[in-house]
């Protein structure tokens, strides 16, 4: 068992690499990312979500090619302001899309790295057409539906109801429905950490 | 020495963030493997090039000797199994040699899109790294008739790729965006235009491609290389061509690898290409060896014994590299090293994932619990197992067949794995991380 607090210590202590986080209801996704986002703080971070193959070509081409034009050699302070990606797979795409993202396995994995939002069903599929994606990525998966409502003070001080917009909109296209903010503000209330707890 | 370790031992510990920290900065998974120091540089952040047992470098240099200036070399493995890392020690321990040989690394992977890249594209991105590594070695203003060579390149390609001139641009029409590339420096020019062009090329539909012929792109390369090759007394540079491997479109590997073949051949240069596992031993092969020759396989490093026995050195010495001595216990190396499968790859993967599990547990060093706890992570999280897949492993594993349709699985990061031929046999072996997969699918059938 993990929690979303264990991946963005992940995230952010490797600094670099390719994770994936799997989803199947979108109740688990919210909350896992609600916890993700809390822990992760001000790191910049980018919102894609990925449909179709014109949308790789045209739109994540750009952003991609952002990455690449840095120099391999690139210091610490040249990537400081360097967006983190974070990138929603839509479901039932994965045939089309993981060839796309296996070519691009290089610049996904540079600093500061980035978070694929895969649906379960559909991750067998993603790493048979991401087969070298796939060999970056490693055991850097994480489950939503498995995760703990666990998290530390400090991340309990960050905790947002609601997520930004531009993932409540990416939201919208996937399948299921998000939950209503009344409800996560219970859960946060819920599983807020004891006295003693770090 | 006992000592120092252990007083090492006793003040690190991964559980402290800054030791954590330390030891992750000394590991990469992804980039190939770097030389402590390189022309001067002192590499940091990257996981050290390990020498490995067996003749693969041995073999790679005697082909590129003997046949100087002609070599056409294939190079093949695992994903992950160390090819890049394995090249470009070599180029770089001969680039520092010096001689007359002119070693050029090129890379498919640079700003680029390998999966379905086509012959043009490969072409231009060797071009493309051809030109950056000449035009660094001799400034081209200075060279007698270098600047001729890369004014009519650059103007061919203009006209191929349909660039609008005026007086201080050019500009390009890619993927229906503009591309001005200003004439002021004309050898960054050239490099931008063979750069772009490479990438257009590898990642358009190709419908959108320039439909350049494979051939014009060779006769202008030709005419660089032999600049070179009569700059270094007659001596023929050495391309390796990286990430070829990549190319994972069965249509676009068989035009690259089989197609122009005969374009290859006309390269004025000794080239080594990485190709892509499933198919030069798979439905390709015939084809790719009576065009080649056979490839040269890079093949896993021993994996040690779960139990007992020696742990093959290079695991060890990737450990001490990444200043991690004193925070691994022995056998939680064994583990590790044991169910990377000799996929290096995997087992610099398994390191970092180790010690972030263990900074989480709050231990000191990699305890055997924390490395079951990533091994059995990755057992679960690797997924990618058909049932035609699992039933080609049982076969393999109970009654020892041959590759056969099996050589699909090699396109899969864990699942066959091909081994050091003994009495000059390959020998197919479970991924140890398959074989967790592999049991569950004999009690369904059981069941069944």
């Amino acid at each position: 068992m993990t929690t979303s607090e264990n991946l963005a210590f992940s995230i952010m202590e490797e600094k670099r690499g390719v994770s994936v986080l799997l989803w199947n209801d979108q109740d688990d996704l919210v909350r896992a990312l609600i916890v993700l986002l809390a822990a992760i703080g001000d790191m910049p971070i980018e919102f894609s979500l990925v449909a179709t193959e014109k949308h790789c070509e045209t739109t994540l081409r750009k952003t991609i090619e952002k990455r690449q034009r840095l120099p391999a050699d690139s210091t610490t302070k040249d990537l400081c302001g360097t967006p983190f990606w974070i990138f929603f797979i839509q479901q039932a795409v994965s045939r089309h899309i993981g060839p796309w993202l296996n070519g691009w396995r290089r610049p996904l994995s540079e600093s500061p790295g980035t978070l694929l939002v895969v649906r379960q069903a559909d991750f067998n599929a993603f790493q048979h057409n991401a087969p070298d994606l796939a060999s970056y990525i490693g055991s850097q998966i994480y489950d939503a539906s498995n995760m703990l409502s666990v998290w530390s003070k400090e991340v309990h001080g960050h905790l947002s109801s609601s997520l930004p917009s531009a993932i409540t909109m990416i939201l919208k296209e996937l399948p299921g429905t998000s939950p209503d903010t009344n409800e996560i503000d219970r859960w946060i209330v819920a599983n807020a950490p004891g006295d003693g707890e770090q | 020495m006992k000592e120092q370790e252990s007083k090492d031992k006793r003040s690190r510990s991964l559980s402290v963030l800054q030791d954590l920290r330390t030891v992750l900065g000394q590991l990469d998974a992804e980039h190939p493997a770097a030389l402590r120091q390189y022309m001067g540089r002192q590499y940091t952040g990257r996981t050290l090039y390990a020498q490995r047992e067996g003749d693969f470098l041995k073999r790679l240099d005697l082909e590129i000797a003997s046949r100087r200036g002609k070599a056409r070399i294939l190079v093949t493995g695992q994903i992950g199994v160390g090819k890049s890392s394995e090249l470009l020690y070599y180029f770089r321990t001969k680039r520092m040699q010096g001689g007359n040989d002119f070693w050029i690394f090129c890379d498919l992977d640079r700003e680029e899109h390998p999966e379905r890249c086509g012959a043009t594209g490969v072409f231009l991105a060797i071009f493309r790294d051809c030109w950056s590594s000449i035009s660094r070695y001799y400034p081209v203003d200075q060279q007698y008739d270098l600047p001729g060579i890369r004014n009519e390149v650059f103007d061919r390609l203009v006209d191929w790729l349909k660039g609008e001139r005026d007086e201080s641009k050019v500009v390009f029409q890619f993927g229906g965006m503009s591309f001005p590339v200003f004439l002021n420096d004309k050898d960054g020019a050239l490099s931008l235009v063979l750069g772009k062009a490479a990438q257009h090329e590898a990642v358009s539909q190709p419908s959108e491609r320039f439909g350049l012929a494979p051939d014009s792109l060779i006769n202008l390369l030709n005419k660089v290389l032999d600049w070179v090759t009569r700059e270094r007394r007659n001596v023929a540079p050495v391309l390796f061509v990286d990430h070829t491997d990549k190319i994972r479109d069965p249509l676009a590997a068989e035009e690259v690898l089989v197609k122009v073949a005969p374009q290859w051949g006309r390269i004025r240069a000794s080239i080594v290409v990485t190709a892509p596992f499933e198919n030069t031993l798979g439905d390709l092969r015939y084809s790719v060896e009576s065009k080649w020759g056979r490839p040269l396989i890079l093949y896993p490093v021993e994996i040690p014994n779960l139990n007992s026995g020696p742990i093959p050195s290079i695991y060890g010495q990737i450990v001490k590299d990444a200043q991690l001595r004193p925070l691994i216990r022995d056998d939680s190396v064994r583990l590790l090293a044991h169910y990377s499968g000799g996929i290096l790859r995997t087992f610099v993967r398994f390191l970092l994932d180790a010690c972030k599990e263990t900074h989480l547990n709050r231990h000191d060093q990699i305890e055997p619990s924390d490395a079951n706890t990533v091994i059995h992570s990755a057992e679960q999280a690797y997924q990618d197992y058909s049932t035609e897949g699992l039933d080609l492993l049982d076969q393999i594993e109970q009654k020892g067949t041959g590759l056969g349709k099996a050589a699909s699985l090699l396109r899969s990061p864990i699942g066959l794995l091909i081994t050091e031929p003994q009495s000059g046999e390959q020998r197919l072996k479970v991924h140890p991380l398959a074989r967790a997969a592999l049991q569950r699918y004999h009690l369904k059938q059981d069941k069944g």
